[in-house]
C-alpha cells in the first residue's frame, strides 16, 4: 500500500533519459557525445571505479568440494571416527558457510539445473553443475557423505544438535513427505519462471551472509533453536536436495556400516541415532499370515494409481494459490482489484505497470495463460506426491528380514555418532 | 540366493541409470553455448557466432540497466546486505557541472551551497566542490551512499541524467537469485558477463577497475 | 512421552516461525525522507493557461528535429534526412537530420547539420560551410539581411557569419575585462533569435537568462531567473528553446518539465501556453516558433507532430 505522499514519478526521468539519448542519436551519425566544458584551470575529472567481481574463488570451491567429499568418504568408510567427521563438518561450515556465504550451494543448484533444462537460453556455470553432480555421485558410491560433513546447512545444524530428542516414528514418516512437496513446488516455480524459492526461504543463509530480512533471520534463529532439540530439522523435513540424495544413497555401492564386524544386536546404536535412521533387526518368522500380507501388498499397489489421480485432482484444484507464486499473476490481480475499486491506492509495482506502455488486457492474458500452466503443473505435482505417498505406504508395509542393526541407506546422514556407541571392535 | 542376485542386478541397473541421467544432464548443460541477454557493449561477441556469447558458462553477475531503472528505492531496502551493494555512479562526461544541480539541491533549497538543509541526499553522500566559475564538481562518497536513488531521480528529472545506480561488484555477493532483481518493478536487473560487469552510461570517462 | 511433548513443543515453535516468515514476507519500503515527488512540479494553475491547441500539422517525415517559419509564412519542419515544407508538403532531401533551421527573406534555407552549416538556395542548390571546430555542435541558426548567427553548443559560443560565409566572428566570448561571463551550457540546448531591431537574443541556459547582444557582441541587457516555481526556468539548463513573437515578447520551451510559456518584454511571465500534462512524460527537444498572427507552433518530437496553439478568446 502506498499513500499519495509516496507516489513516485516512475517514468519521467526514465523517459527523459531515453529521449535525450535518442535525441543525440537522431542528430548524430556516429557515437556522439556532447563535449564536456572547457575547464580553464586544467581540471581533470576523477576516475570512475569499476571493481571487477570477486568470483575468482570459484575454481577453488570445486577443488575444496571434491577434496572434502573424498576426505568425508574416507572418514566415514575407512577411519570411522566421529571426531574426525565432526571436525570436517566444522571446516565445511566455516569455508562453505561463512567464508563463501553459503552460495552457490548444492541444495539451490537443483533450481539452476532445472532452469537450464526448461529454458534453452539459460546458462548453468560449470561450478554449479559440479555442486549439483558431485554430491549425488558420491552418494551413489559411498552414501550421504555430503550431508555428513560438507553441506553448510547440515553443518550448522550438526553444530547445534546438542540435546537431541527422538521424534516419534509416525510423525517422522508423515513429515518426511514435506521435502517431496518442497522439491515439487521448487521445480514448478522454476519451470514457470516465478523464481528460486529454495534460495528465498533458505533459513540459514542469513547467518552465512551476515545479512537478511528480519523475518528470515527470525525463522533461521528459530530453526537453530529447534535444531538443538530436534536434530537436523531442515535436513529431515525440508531439504529438497535430500530427496535426490535419498534415492542415490539407497542405490549406493558402499555405505557407512555401524559395526566393523558382526552385529551383536545390543541396540546401543539405535538409541544413539537422533535421526531414527537405524533399522532394527526383524526375525525371520513372519509376524503374520503370508497370504494376508500379500493381499495387503496387492491392495496397496492398486492404491497407487488411485492416489495419483486424487493427487492430480487436488493439485489441479490448487491452481489459484499456486499461481500466486508468480509476480505477473499477483500484479494482474492487483491491477484488476484496483480497477474494480477493491484496493485503495497503488503499490510500486502497479504504479510502475500503469506508467509503462503495456495495456491491461495483455497483462490479464498473460496471467490467464500462467494460471492454466500452474493448473497443469499443479496436476503433475499432485500426481507426483500421490505416487510418493503410495510408494511410502508400500515401503512401510513390506517387512524385509534383517539380522543386524543397519543404517537406513536412504536417510542415514553418515554422521558417525553410532560408531562410538557400537561395542564391537575390530 | 537367486533373490539377492536379482535384487543386486536391479540395483546395478538403477545405479547405472541414475549415473547416466546425471551425466547426461550435466553434459548437455555444459556443452550448451550460452546466450546471455546481450547488452551490446562488451564487444566480445562475433556476428558469426549466431548471437551466442563466447564467454563460456562461468561468470555472470547482476547489474542494473540505467535506462530501465525507475528509482523506486528498493535497491536500498531489498539487498541482502546492509548497506546495499547498489551505489550511485556519476558519469562525468554527461554531467553539466551546474551550480543548480538537480541531483544535489533540494527544490526548496535556501541557497546553492553545501548547507545540509539544502541537500537532497538523505545520507549526504553527494559532495559538491567548486572547480572554477561557474562549474561545480559532484562526487559520490560511496561509504555513505545507500543506493536509494533520490539524487538519480532529481538529476534525471531536472538535469542531464549523469547520476545513475549500479551494482558494485566488490561488495555484491552475487546471489543465485538477486533479491532486488526479484522486487524490481521495472525489470531493470540483468545478468551480465563477469568480464564486463557494468552497464555504464558513458564509456568516455577514465575507468579504474 | 516426555520426548513426544518436547518434539511437539518444538514443532509448534517452528510453525510460529513459519507464520512470522510468511506474515512479514514483504520488506519495508523506504520512508518519507526518501520520497521525492518530482511530479508536483508538473502541476500548473489552469488560470494561467491562456492558449488552446488547434489542429496541428502531421509531417510525413520522421524523427522531427527542427522547426522554422520563413518570413513568407511557410513552415519548414526538419526531420530524418530531409525538410518538409508546409503548406505545400514538399520534401527536400538532406544528407542527414538537421538540428536547426532558418530561412531568410530570399527563401534560402540554412540548416545546422550537427557540426557544420549547409545552405540551400531557392532552387535547392547546396553549399556547405566548413565546420567551425572539432567540438562544434550547432543547435540554432538565425538570419537577417546581413548576418547569419549560429549557436555552437559544443564550443559554448555564438558565431556570426556574413551572408556568403567566410570566417565567423565570435560573439559573447568570456571576457573578464568587459564583464561578459560567457555561455554556460550544460546540455546541448542553446537557442538564439534576432529581434525586430536587429539585436541578437541568446539563451544562457546555465544561468537561466536570456541575453540581448548587439550585432557586434556588446551585451545590452538580460532577464530571467531559475526557480522551481512557474515563473522561473526549472532545472539545470532552461529554457531549451525560445522564439520571438511579432510584438517582441518571448515564447519559451523548457525540458525536464516540458512546458511552453510566454514572457513579456520586461521579463515577467505573461501566461502558460502548454502545461506539462499536455506533453508525454520526459519529452525533450521541443522547438517553438511564432508566426505573424501570433499563433505558436510547437514541434513535439515524441508525438511526431507540430502542434499549434492559439490565444483563447
Amino acid at each position: 500500500m502506498i499513500s499519495d505522499f509516496f507516489l513516485l514519478r516512475v517514468s519521467a526521468s526514465l523517459r527523459s533519459t531515453i529521449l535525450l539519448l535518442v535525441f543525440f542519436a537522431v542528430s548524430a551519425q556516429a557515437e556522439f557525445r556532447f563535449p564536456m566544458p572547457e575547464f580553464a584551470s586544467g581540471y581533470q575529472h576523477p576516475p570512475v571505479y569499476t571493481p571487477a567481481p570477486s568470483n575468482a574463488m570459484a575454481g577453488w570451491d570445486i577443488v575444496v568440494l571434491l577434496a572434502a567429499l573424498t576426505l568425508a568418504a574416507i572418514f566415514v568408510l575407512k577411519r570411522r571416527k566421529r571426531r574426525e567427521i565432526f571436525l570436517l563438518t566444522l571446516f565445511s561450515l566455516l569455508y562453505f558457510g561463512f567464508w563463501r556465504n553459503g552460495c552457490v550451494c548444492s541444495v539451490g543448484s537443483i533450481q539452476n539445473v532445472a532452469t537450464g533444462l526448461c529454458n534453452p537460453s539459460f546458462g548453468v556455470p560449470l561450478t554449479v553443475l559440479i555442486f549439483f553432480a558431485a554430491p549425488l555421485i558420491f552418494a551413489l558410491l559411498f552414501g550421504r557423505v555430503f550431508c555428513a560433513a560438507i553441506c553448510p546447512l547440515g553443518a550448522i545444524q550438526e553444530a547445534v544438535a546438542i540435546k537431541p530428542v527422538k521424534v516419534p516414528p509416525a510423525v517422522e514418516k508423515v513429515l518426511s513427505m514435506v521435502p517431496y512437496i518442497y522439491l515439487g513446488l521448487a521445480m514448478l516455480s522454476v519451470a514457470l519462471g516465478s523464481g528460486f524459492i529454495i534460495c528465498q526461504y533458505d533459513p540459514f543463509v542469513g547467518f552465512f551472509r551476515m545479512g537478511a530480512s528480519s523475518s528470515l533471520l527470525i525463522v533461521g534463529g528459530l530453526m537453530l533453536v529447534l535444531g538443538v532439540f530436534v536434530a537436523r530439522p531442515y535436513c529431515r523435513f525440508l531439504c529438497p536436495y535430500g530427496v535426490l540424495l535419498n534415492w542415490a544413497s539407497k542405490l549406493s555401492r558402499r555405505h557407512a556400516a555401524i559395526t566393523p564386524a558382526d552385529c551383536i544386536q545390543c541396540g546401543l546404536c539405535a538409541d544413539s541415532c537422533p535421526y531414527n535412521a537405524i533399522n532394527k533387526p526383524v526375525s525371520a518368522a513372519a509376524p503374520e499370515n503370508r497370504s494376508r500380507g500379500a493381499r495387503r501388498l496387492g491392495l496397496l499397489i492398486l492404491l497407487v494409481p488411485v492416489l495419483v489421480v486424487i493427487g492430480a485432482g487436488t493439485g489441479g484444484l490448487l491452481r489459484e494459490p499456486l499461481s500466486r507464486m508468480h509476480p505477473t499473476v499477483r500484479l494482474a490481480e492487483r491491477i484488476a482489484g484496483e480497477e474494480l475499486g477493491r484496493y485503495k491506492g497503488m503499490t510500486i509495482e502497479s504504479f510502475a505497470f500503469r506508467a509503462s506502455d503495456t495495456p491491461n488486457e495483455k497483462l490479464y492474458a498473460e496471467a490467464v495463460t500462467l494460471k492454466e500452466k500452474f493448473g497443469r503443473g499443479g496436476k503433475w505435482l499432485g500426481a507426483f506426491i500421490g505416487f510418493v505417498i503410495g510408494c511410502k505406504l508400500i515401503a512401510v508395509s513390506v517387512v524385509r528380514k534383517r539380522t543386524a542393526y543397519e543404517p537406513n541407506r536412504g536417510t542415514c546422514y553418515s554422521c558417525g555418532r553410532c560408531f562410538k556407541y557400537c561395542p564391537v571392535k575390530e | 540366493m537367486k533373490m539377492a542376485g536379482r535384487r543386486d542386478f536391479i540395483k546395478n541397473i538403477a545405479r547405472g541409470a541414475l549415473l547416466a541421467g546425471i551425466a547426461g544432464v550435466c553434459g548437455m548443460l555444459v556443452s550448451r553455448k550460452n546466450k546471455y541477454q546481450c547488452n551490446g557493449r562488451c564487444g566480445t561477441c562475433k556476428p558469426g557466432n549466431g548471437g551466442t556469447c563466447p564467454l563460456g558458462s562461468d561468470g555472470y553477475v547482476w547489474q542494473i540497466d540505467p535506462e530501465k531503472c525507475t528509482q523506486c528505492g528498493r535497491c536500498a531496502t531489498h539487498c541482502v546486505l546492509a548497506p546495499s551493494a547498489v551505489k550511485c555512479f556519476h558519469s562525468y562526461s554527461i554531467c553539466g557541472y551546474c551550480d543548480l544541480c538537480g541531483g544535489y539541491l533540494r527544490p526548496d533549497a535556501k541557497g546553492r551551497n553545501t548547507g545540509a538543509e539544502n541537500q537532497l541526499c538523505p545520507t549526504a553522500a553527494l559532495r559538491r566542490q567548486f572547480i572554477e566559475n561557474p562549474y561545480y564538481q559532484y562526487t559520490v562518497d560511496e561509504k555513505l551512499c545507500i543506493g536509494c536513488g533520490k539524487c538519480v531521480k532529481g538529476c534525471g528529472a531536472f538535469g542531464n541524467g549523469s547520476l545513475y545506480l549500479q551494482v558494485k561488484h566488490n561488495i555484491c555477493v552475487n546471489c543465485n537469485e538477486c533479491s532486488i532483481a526479484r522486487a524490481c518493478p521495472s525489470n531493470a536487473f540483468r545478468r551480465v558477463p563477469a568480464s564486463d560487469p557494468y552497464l555504464l552510461k558513458s564509456n568516455q570517462e577514465r575507468r579504474i577497475s | 512421552m516426555k520426548n513426544g511433548k518436547k518434539s511437539l513443543g518444538c514443532f509448534l515453535l517452528l510453525t510460529a516461525g513459519a507464520g512470522i516468515c510468511f506474515g512479514m514476507g514483504n520488506r519495508a519500503e523506504l520512508g518519507q525522507s526518501f520520497a521525492y515527488p518530482v511530479e508536483d512540479y508538473r502541476k500548473v494553475d489552469p488560470a494561467l493557461i491562456r492558449y488552446t491547441e488547434v489542429e496541428g500539422l502531421l509531417p510525413t517525415i520522421g524523427k522531427l528535429s527542427a522547426l522554422a517559419i520563413a518570413p513568407d509564412g511557410k513552415i519548414y519542419v526538419g526531420g530524418e534526412n530531409g525538410v518538409e515544407v508546409f503548406p505545400d508538403r514538399t520534401i527536400r532531401p538532406l544528407d542527414g537530420t538537421p538540428r536547426c533551421l532558418a530561412v531568410d527573406d530570399e527563401g534560402t534555407l540554412f540548416a545546422g547539420m550537427q557540426d557544420h552549416v549547409e545552405f540551400f538556395s531557392r532552387d535547392w542548390k547546396k553549399s556547405v560551410w566548413p565546420s567551425p571546430g572539432e567540438k562544434a555542435y550547432l543547435t540554432s541558426i538565425a538570419v537577417d539581411d546581413r548576418y547569419v548567427y549560429v549557436a555552437d553548443a559544443g564550443g559554448r559560443r555564438v558565431l556570426r557569419y556574413g551572408k556568403p560565409g567566410g570566417t565567423p566572428v565570435e560573439i559573447g566570448a568570456k571576457n573578464e575585462a568587459t564583464g561578459v561571463r560567457g555561455f554556460y551550457i550544460p546540455s546541448p540546448f542553446f537557442d538564439l533569435d534576432i529581434g525586430t531591431d536587429g539585436s541578437l537574443w541568446v539563451v544562457n541556459p546555465g544561468y537561466h537568462v536570456l541575453e540581448n547582444y548587439t550585432s557586434n557582441g556588446r551585451l545590452i541587457s538580460s532577464w530571467g531567473k531559475g526557480s522551481f516555481t512557474i515563473e522561473g526556468f526549472i532545472g539545470c539548463c532552461n529554457p531549451a528553446n525560445f522564439a520571438l513573437m511579432p510584438d517582441g515578447s518571448f515564447v519559451t520551451a523548457e525540458k525536464g518539465v516540458p512546458r511552453v510559456k510566454i514572457y513579456n518584454l520586461d521579463g515577467s511571465m505573461r501566461c502558460v501556453v502548454a502545461a506539462p500534462d499536455q506533453f508525454d512524460e520526459g519529452t525533450a527537444g521541443l522547438d517553438v516558433a511564432a508566426d505573424r498572427q501570433g499563433r505558436i507552433y510547437v514541434l513535439d518530437p515524441v508525438r511526431g507532430k507540430v502542434r499549434i496553439f492559439e490565444e483563447k478568446k
